[in-house]
C-alpha cells in the first residue's frame, strides 16, 4: 500500500465526499492567484513607465479589470469556498450532498473565467466597477457558483451535530448573499442598467456587498476555525462571536455608496453608506478582539493566521475611518484607497485561507507539503512584500490627497512626487508575487512526489516487462 | 444561533433591507429624471444634458474599452468636499442628471490624470490634439498618461494630407488616425456639463440670488 492510501484513511468517510471538490477549488484559485497577481504587477508597472507595453491589450484599464475579476470572482472566491464546503462537511458530519455538481461547477466557472481574461484585455469590458465581465461570461460564472454553493447550503441543512458553529453561520450567509448580491446586480447593471449615476450606485453595492458579506465571511469562517485550532483554546469569548456575525450581516450591504462619496447621487444614499462604513469598526473589532493573540508563531499556518487578523484589523479600522467624510475629502480618489483595498484581499482574505489551505491540504492529501524552506519563503515574503506595497501606497497616497486638496500643486508636480510610491509599490507587489510562486513550486513539488513514483513504476514496467515493487 | 430557519431567515431579511434600500429605492428615486431645457453660463438656453453626435456616442464605447477611467474620474465633488472646483475641473458640483447620456457611467475612482467631467469646455474651439493620443508626452513632457499609437497607422498619402493625420518625418508618408481615434476626441470633446441645473446653480446665477 503506498503513502496516500494508508493516510486518507484518516479521512471520516463523510469527509470523503468533499476532498475531490476542494482539491479543486483551491488548485483553481492557486491558478488564478498567480495569474491575477501577475497583470497585477504589470498594471502596477504602468502607471510610473506609461510607455511600456504600448499595446492595446495591455492599458492599465484593461489590465486592471482582468487582474480584479481573476483575482476576486477566481483566487479569493474559489479558495474561500474550498475551505468553506471542507468545515461545511467538516464541522456537520455531513457527506457532500452532490460532489459530483461542485466538480462540474468549478470547471464552467473556471472555463467562464479563462474566456473572460482575453475578452478583457481586447477590449469587451462591460465599463461597469467590479462587473467587467460581459454579462454572458457573468451568468456562466454565476451558474458554477450556484452548482458549487447549492453543496454549501445543503451541507447546512443536513448538518448532523448540536448548534451551529461560529465558521457555518459566517459560510451560510456568505454563500446565500453572493449568489443574490452577483445575480441581481447582473441584472441591475449589465442586463436591465438603471440610466446614468444608478449603475454606479448599483454596482458599488456589488463592489462592497461581495466584500464586506462573501469573502470577508468566508475568510472569517477559515479564522474563527483555525484560529482555535492552532491555539488549541477555545474562542476567547463565544458571545462575541454571534455579534460580530449579525452586526457584519446587518451593516455590510449598507456602503454601496462608500467609494463615491462626495459624488452626483442623493445625499441621503451617501451618508447611509458614510455610517454604515463606520459602523462595520464594530465586526473587525469584534472579531480580532476574540481571534487575535501571541498565538501559533511557530507553524506556517499560525504566522499566516495572525497576519490575516492584523491585515483585517488595520484594514477594516482603515476603510472604517476613510468612509468619514473630512478623511474621504482627502484621500478619495487617491492611491491610498487602493492600499487599503489591497491589505484586506491579500492579506486578510488571502492570509486566512493559506492559513487554512497549510493545514487542510496535508490532511486532505495525506502529505505535508515537501519543502518547509519554500514554506518559509512563502510567508516571509508574502508579508515583506505586501507590507512595502501597501507602506508605499498609504504613504504616497496621503501625500498625493493632501497636494491635491490642500495646496494649489498642479498635477504634474503631484504625479512628479509620488512616482517613487508608485515604483516601490510594483517592487513590493513582485515580492509579494514571488512569495506565491514559492507556494506554487511546493504545490508542484508535492503533486510531483504522488505522480513520479507512478510514472517510474510504470516506465520500469515497460522496459522491463515486469512489475517492481512500489516506489516509497 | 442553533435555529438554522431563524439564522436563514435573518441572513436573507439583512441583504434584502440593504438591497431595497440602496438598489430599489434610488432607482425610485431617480429612475424618471429625463433631459430638461436649462441655460448655460452664457445665458443660453439649451437642452441638460446635451445630446451627443453619433461619433461621440461612439467615442464613449472606446473610452469604456480602453479603460480611461482607470485613471480619470468625471465627477465634480462640491465645495465642501475636496478641490474640485477650486482647480477649476467645473463651474458647479457634478449632480445625478449630467449623466443621463452615459450607459455605463464612466465616473471613476482615481485621480493619476485630471478630472475630465468638462474636459471638452476646457478644450475650447481648438478641440482635441490627436497627437496627445498618439504620444502624450509629445505634447506634455512628463506627461504621465500612456499613448495609444494602434489607433494610429501609417498610410503612405500621395496629394492633400489627411485630415487630422500626423507627419511621420518621412514625405508621403503619415500617420492616420483609426475611426477609433476620432471617436474618441469627439467624445472628450463632448465632455461638459455646465448648464444650469435646480440641484446645482452656476455661481454666477448663485451672485444674482
Amino acid at each position: 500500500m503506498s503513502d496516500s492510501a494508508k493516510t486518507s484513511t484518516s479521512l471520516e468517510p463523510h469527509e470523503q465526499t468533499a476532498r475531490g471538490p476542494v482539491l479543486n477549488l483551491l488548485a483553481g484559485a492557486l491558478v488564478w492567484l498567480l495569474v491575477g497577481l501577475a497583470l497585477t504587477c504589470l498594471a502596477s508597472l504602468k502607471l510610473h513607465a506609461p510607455g511600456c507595453l504600448p499595446f492595446s491589450w495591455a492599458t492599465t484599464g484593461r489590465l486592471q479589470a482582468a487582474a480584479a475579476n481573476v483575482l476576486l470572482l477566481g483566487a479569493a472566491a474559489q479558495g474561500g469556498l474550498g475551505i468553506a464546503l471542507w468545515l461545511l462537511a467538516h464541522l456537520g458530519k455531513t457527506p457532500l450532498a452532490c460532489w459530483g455538481s461542485a466538480v462540474l461547477g468549478t470547471a464552467i466557472w473556471n472555463l467562464a473565467l479563462t474566456a473572460g481574461v482575453p475578452v478583457l484585455l481586447l477590449g469587451g469590458s462591460t465599463g461597469i466597477p467590479g462587473l467587467e465581465l460581459p454579462g454572458s461570461l457573468g451568468l456562466i460564472i454565476l451558474l458554477g457558483y450556484l452548482l458549487v454553493g447549492a453543496n454549501g447550503v445543503a451541507a447546512i441543512a443536513n448538518c448532523r451535530r448540536d448548534g451551529y458553529a461560529p465558521a457555518q453561520w459566517f459560510i451560510l450567509g456568505a454563500v446565500l448573499w453572493f449568489a443574490w448580491i452577483y445575480s441581481t446586480s447582473l441584472v441591475t447593471t449589465v442586463f436591465f442598467p438603471g440610466r446614468g449615476v444608478l449603475t454606479a450606485l448599483s454596482a458599488g453595492w456589488f463592489t462592497q456587498g461581495s466584500f464586506w458579506l462573501f469573502f470577508a465571511p468566508l475568510a472569517l469562517a477559515a479564522l474563527y476555525h483555525y484560529v482555535p485550532e492552532l491555539t488549541g483554546n477555545s474562542l476567547r469569548s463565544s458571545e462575541l462571536a454571534p455579534l460580530a456575525f449579525w452586526s457584519l450581516a446587518l451593516f455590510g450591504g449598507w456602503t454601496a455608496a462608500t467609494g463615491i462619496v462626495g459624488g452626483p447621487l442623493p445625499a441621503w444614499v451617501i451618508t447611509v453608506s458614510v455610517a454604515a462604513g463606520m459602523l462595520l469598526a464594530i465586526p473587525v473589532l469584534l472579531a480580532t478582539v476574540n481571534l487575535l493573540s501571541p498565538f501559533g508563531l511557530g507553524s506556517t499556518a499560525g504566522r499566516f493566521a495572525q497576519f490575516s487578523l492584523l491585515a483585517f484589523l488595520f484594514g477594516g479600522l482603515g476603510k472604517a475611518l476613510t468612509s468619514l467624510r473630512c478623511a474621504n475629502e482627502l484621500l478619495h480618489f487617491t492611491r491610498f484607497e487602493v492600499a487599503l483595498n489591497e491589505l484586506l484581499l491579500f492579506g486578510f482574505v488571502f492570509g486566512a485561507i493559506f492559513a487554512a489551505a497549510y493545514v487542510l491540504v496535508p490532511k486532505l492529501v495525506g502529505r505535508r507539503l515537501p519543502n518547509g524552506a519554500l514554506a518559509n519563503a512563502h510567508v516571509a515574503l508574502s508579508a515583506l512584500g505586501l507590507v512595502i506595497a501597501v507602506a508605499a501606497y498609504a504613504i504616497g497616497g496621503w501625500k498625493q490627497g493632501w497636494a491635491l486638496n490642500f495646496t494649489s500643486a498642479d498635477l504634474l508636480s503631484i504625479n512628479a512626487e509620488l512616482k517613487p510610491f508608485l515604483r516601490l509599490h510594483t517592487a513590493g507587489l513582485a515580492v509579494f508575487l514571488l512569495g506565491q510562486v514559492a507556494f506554487g513550486a511546493n504545490v508542484v513539488l508535492l503533486v510531483a512526489s504522488f505522480v513520479l513514483p507512478v510514472g517510474r513504476t510504470l516506465v520500469a514496467e515497460v522496459i522491463t516487462g515486469s512489475a517492481p515493487a512500489p516506489a516509497k | 444561533m442553533n435555529h438554522g430557519p431563524l439564522l436563514f431567515f435573518g441572513v436573507l431579511a439583512t441583504l434584502a433591507a440593504s438591497w431595497l434600500g440602496l438598489v430599489a429605492v434610488p432607482r425610485q428615486q431617480l429612475g424618471n429624471l429625463d433631459a430638461d431645457l436649462s441655460t448655460n453660463a452664457a445665458n443660453v438656453v439649451v437642452t441638460h444634458p446635451p445630446a451627443r453626435s453619433g461619433e461621440a456616442t461612439q467615442g464613449h464605447a472606446v473610452y469604456v474599452s480602453l479603460g480611461c477611467a482607470a485613471c480619470h474620474t468625471q465627477q465634480i465633488r462640491p465645495e465642501n468636499g475636496g478641490s474640485d472646483l477650486a482647480r477649476g475641473w467645473g463651474q458647479r458640483r457634478s449632480v445625478a442628471r449630467d449623466y443621463l447620456r452615459d450607459q455605463p457611467v464612466q465616473l471613476g475612482s482615481s485621480r493619476l490624470g485630471p478630472d475630465l467631467a468638462n474636459y471638452g469646455e476646457r478644450l475650447g474651439t481648438n478641440g482635441f490634439n490627436l497627437v496627445r493620443l498618439f504620444d502624450p508626452r509629445l505634447v506634455v513632457t512628463n506627461s504621465t498618461c500612456e499613448g495609444a499609437p494602434y489607433l494610429f497607422e501609417v498610410r503612405t498619402v500621395t496629394g492633400e494630407p489627411v485630415a487630422g493625420a500626423l507627419a511621420t518625418g518621412e514625405s508621403g508618408r503619415q500617420m492616420v488616425p483609426k475611426a477609433a481615434a476620432r471617436q474618441l476626441a469627439a467624445y472628450l470633446a463632448s465632455l461638459g456639463s455646465s448648464a444650469e441645473v435646480p440641484e446645482a446653480h452656476l455661481p454666477a446665477k448663485e451672485e444674482a440670488k
